[in-house]
């Protein structure tokens, strides 16, 4: 479900760049030192937890937060460069930026609203008036122009939040949290559409999200930020496949984690003996510097999990299914296993019963290993 | 990741450091600020040095002086009794579901509003010892009666007239929203362990509104010291004199005696910025009686039938303070003498024809008018502005401008006027400004500057700041902002405090008072001098204009839905 790699990701010039970016209110540290670079037409999000500083990066990179520390350059120019008092302020970058909360001004119709950046920039009542129009039509206002700001829903008021940061052509498109005060069905259907747009239109985009699905299925590059710092920089599918930290790979998709020891190493390979079951010892491919001796985190992907009813073999664990809900074409079963519980689908083929003993067959090649 | 070596070596575009830039800003709304509320102050304080002696005069010879304090530390004292009286009302308006409340609440407000002089001919007419109605009815009904039970030309008149035109109605007003604010969750709470409803009021709703009382009872010690119209006109000539009307008759001396004034005024203003700045701390520590959550639930008691004993209470409180002195004084200034009933043919219309070919009537209607106007919409623009500077950038000093801002609230009206006018005086650029109606419309904006800033902070504080941010990654800078977003956006409370300024504008007599000259003359300075001299008819004809004026305002403004006395 990831977005196709992007066309020319090194090729293409760089729009947004940021080296060594710091902010601090007082003596917490917001944004710790990071560094990436947003390519045109790329789509970039920055995926953590609230506070862990992806929405001040954005921020700092529409021109409304001033940093303490780093440089940020857009096309080519620097906007922002404390150490030389450098800071050009948010109307002068030609950045676009979709708050959280739309902010759609209520004393406006939706087409003043969208006009109103192209009035700043002086541009011809009906050159204005025209491009008013396409843009309405390309995100889905095209009859709600005349419409009082005030009188629109949640989606509709996103879509006007959209078209206002699009109009001018910014160089980047920033968006904050765009989707998160939609319900479901509303927040699914406009991410299709801001997908299609972005591969319409080939905007540059720098996206922020709490939301790992979301991340994935718009982004070209995601950055995992964790307290202030960027985890790991990559594609979704390095991101969820080789993820370079157990946060990463915990905060990414779904993950089985079992508590464990390392007991002994054969080449890259590590043995790895389970607390709660220690008649297990399980295989794992990569390895975080652990030596023989220590405790670590041993994770696994529930796809990466075989389930079969036969006894225990190599690289299996034993568990038992504590709970089993119908979930029509499919049982969704809570099973427990060494310690862990872990949420299964498993075919109505299986018949699965309470309290049956089933086994885990782990990929060797997909377990992987963390310092605990 | 091989441009990132590049990043450095960008060009950079030349803008001058923000620091700089907000260090300029700043020094330049300092300035601003500085010069309109410190100027006028400054000039008093030096002024009171200039003449060697007259300190010691001050404080230890002038037994004038000495008494002019205590009178307005007497006179001040009222402010507990308004505040508990004040508080006594407002709670029963807004929690008892009285029959015509709405009514009630906008009556109040027209006492709030109303000018200070027609209300007291008023009263005049109805308390004089000589002549007054109430004592001759008294007399005519009580023969053993021969003297005049009630003189309003005295401390218990002057104590009377405040209390029922200015300082109950103002409390009323400023303790409803903390009232309002009051969540019933909190006095639920109480119900449900166990307390009744009279140990729920005593034990959780006072103690929580006792904040409020005490800030209404500061506020009011302050407005009772800066009062003047009132003491003027009852006080004067029963040789009561307070500090304001003290102040004055220095002024008016033949030659006048400034330097006295300015001591006796600095000496004032020492006190009363004490007394702001305990007033100041005292509302930040004791806040939450005033800021609590969002969502109200505002309980309301039901008394069966006693709402209509008390509604008919409270209409009684309006007649007597409102109605009582108002009809009288429209009687008055259709009487051949003032209050004199008994002689034949008592009515006439000889004094309106009088005022109004007054060749002093119509441009004074003008001055008042220009001035009200010309006030409200400089003083709306100017604490739009500052309000907008303080509240919303990074200027720097912005703290500073704030707390100067705030000043003129413990300056009184008259020492505002005094400070002008030596301002105006001492510096030649400034003269041309001497008997024009815009040193005025200055003095005004300057007077109402604390309550204007802080209507507008907090109008600023409830737009959401993102809507400001979205307008400036748009493209448009800070000033382009404030006018496209901000100000729409602010626009019921900018009408309010058009309304509310005008209004200040047409009631005020002290701050205009010594700076108003013949062509400047605005109808408030022209009834008090009408009344001074002795033209009580013609000043109750210019009363009633006033009042008339200022009704409409309040009348027009509510009509449009403004929050003026709308019982919520």
């Amino acid at each position: 479900m990831a977005m196709s790699p992007h066309p020319s990701a090194t090729a293409a010039p760089v729009v947004l760049a940021v080296r060594d970016l710091v902010k601090r209110y007082g003596v917490a540290v917001a944004v710790g030192g990071i560094a990436f670079e947003l390519h045109k037409g790329e789509v970039l999000t920055l995926l953590g937890h609230s506070g862990c500083g992806k929405s001040t990066t954005l921020r700092m990179a529409a021109g409304l937060e001033e940093p303490d520390g780093g440089i940020i350059t857009l096309r080519g120019t620097v906007v922002a460069e404390p150490a030389r008092g450098t800071f050009v302020p948010a109307e002068r970058r030609n950045v676009g930026l979709v708050f959280q909360s739309y902010a759609v001004w209520p004393h406006m119709t939706v087409g003043d609203n969208i006009a109103y950046p192209l009035e700043v920039r002086r541009v011809a009542r009906a050159e204005i008036r025209r491009r008013v129009a396409a843009i309405a039509a390309t995100v889905g206002l095209g009859d709600l122009v005349e419409r009082p700001a005030t009188q629109l829903s949640g989606g509709q008021q996103q879509r006007v939040a959209l078209a206002r940061a699009l109009v001018y052509e910014p160089d980047v498109l920033l968006l904050d949290e765009p989707f998160s005060n939609l319900d479901a069905k509303l927040r699914d259907e406009m991410r299709d559409q801001l997908r299609e747009l972005q591969h319409r239109l080939g905007t540059t985009i720098l996206y922020v999200t709490h939301d790992q699905t979301e991340a994935m299925a718009l982004s070209h590059r995601v950055a995992v930020m964790r307290a202030g710092q960027i985890e790991q920089l990559g594609t979704p599918h390095e991101i969820y496949e080789n993820p370079a930290s157990f946060f990463v790979q915990d905060f990414v998709g779904r993950t089985v984690v079992f508590a464990g020891e390392v007991v002994g190493k054969t080449g890259a390979a590590l043995a790895v003996r389970l607390a709660h079951t220690p008649s297990v010892t399980l295989t794992a491919s990569a390895a975080d510097g652990l030596a023989v001796g220590a405790t670590a985190r041993v994770a696994c992907r529930p796809e990466d999990i075989q389930v079969t009813t036969q006894p225990a073999g190599a690289n299996a664990v034993p568990a038992t299914i504590a709970d089993i809900a119908y979930g029509g074409d499919h049982f969704d079963c809570l099973v427990r296993a060494a310690g862990a519980e872990i949420a299964l689908k498993l075919p109505k083929s299986a018949a699965p019963t309470l309290g049956q003993s089933l086994t885990l067959a782990l990929d060797p090649a997909k377990v992987k290993l963390w310092r605990a | 990741m091989a441009s990132l070596a590049e990043v450095s070596a960008g060009p950079r575009p030349r803008y001058v450091a923000r620091t700089v830039q907000r260090w300029v800003w700043g020094a330049i709304v300092l300035a601003a600020v500085g010069a309109i509320t410190l100027g006028p102050i400054l000039v008093v304080v030096e002024g009171s040095f200039e003449t060697p002696g007259t300190w010691p005069k001050v404080l230890f010879e002038s037994k004038a002086a000495r008494e002019a304090l205590g009178y307005s530390l007497l006179f001040a004292l009222r402010a507990p009794f308004a505040a508990l009286i004040g508080f006594f009302i407002a709670w029963l308006l807004i929690r008892i579901p009285i029959p015509g409340r709405g009514l009630i609440e906008f009556m109040f407000w027209i006492a709030f509003f109303l000018p200070l002089i027609p209300m007291t001919l008023g009263w005049t007419l109805l308390l004089d010892a000589h002549n007054g109605l109430l004592n001759e009815l008294i007399k005519s009904w009580f023969p053993f009666v021969t003297e005049s039970p009630f003189d309003v030309h005295s401390i218990g008149g002057i104590f009377w007239v405040h209390m029922t035109a200015s300082s109950v109605p103002v409390l009323i007003i400023l303790l409803g929203p903390a009232i309002r604010q009051l969540d019933a969750v909190v006095e639920e709470a109480g119900r449900v362990c166990g307390s009744g409803a009279l140990q729920v009021f005593r034990r959780i709703t006072l103690p929580l509104l006792i904040p409020a009382i005490v800030t209404g009872t500061l506020l009011g010690f302050i407005r009772g010291l800066e009062a003047f119209e009132v003491e003027q006109l009852l006080g004067a000539p029963a040789k009561i004199f307070v500090y304001t009307t003290h102040v004055y008759a220095l002024v008016n001396w033949e030659p006048p005696r400034f330097a006295e004034a300015m001591a006796l005024s600095t000496l004032v203003l020492f006190l009363l910025l004490i007394l702001a700045l305990i007033y100041q701390r005292y509302t930040l520590g004791h806040s939450y009686a005033t800021v609590t959550g969002t969502s109200m639930s505002l309980r309301q008691f039901t008394v069966g039938r006693w709402r209509w004993a008390i509604a008919a209470v409270l209409f009684l409180i309006v007649i007597v303070i409102v109605v009582v002195p108002m009809a009288f004084l429209v009687l008055g200034s259709m009487m051949k003498l003032f209050g004199m009933f008994e002689v034949k043919d008592p009515y006439t219309l000889a004094h309106w024809r009088l005022v109004l070919s007054d060749p002093a009537f119509l441009p004074s209607l003008r001055n008042t008018i220009v001035l009200g106007l010309g006030a409200a919409a400089l003083g709306v623009a100017l604490y739009a502005i500052l309000a907008y500077v303080i509240a919303r950038t990074k200027v720097a000093t912005r703290g500073l401008s704030d707390f100067l801002a705030w000043l003129p609230w413990c300056v009184p009206g008259i020492l505002l006027g005094v400070g002008l006018l030596a301002l105006v005086l001492a510096n030649p650029l400034l003269t041309p400004l001497y008997g024009s109606i815009a040193l005025l419309i200055v003095a005004v904006t300057i007077a109402q500057l604390p309550l204007g800033v802080s209507m507008m902070k907090t109008s600023i504080h409830q737009i959401g700041i993102e809507l400001e941010h979205a307008s400036q990654v748009c493209g448009a800078g800070r000033p382009r902002t404030f006018v496209r977003i901000v100000l729409p956006l602010m626009k019921p409370m900018l009408i309010s405090l058009f309304v509310l300024v005008a209004i200040a504008a047409i009631r005020d007599v002290a701050t205009v008072l010594l700076i108003a000259q013949p062509k400047s003359l605005p109808l408030s300075v022209l009834m008090l001098e009408y009344a001074t001299n002795g033209n009580t008819e013609p000043a109750a004809v210019v009363g009633i204009v006033t009042a008339a004026l200022v009704i409409a305002i309040a009348v027009a403004a509510r009509s449009f839905g403004l929050q003026i006395g709308r019982a919520r």
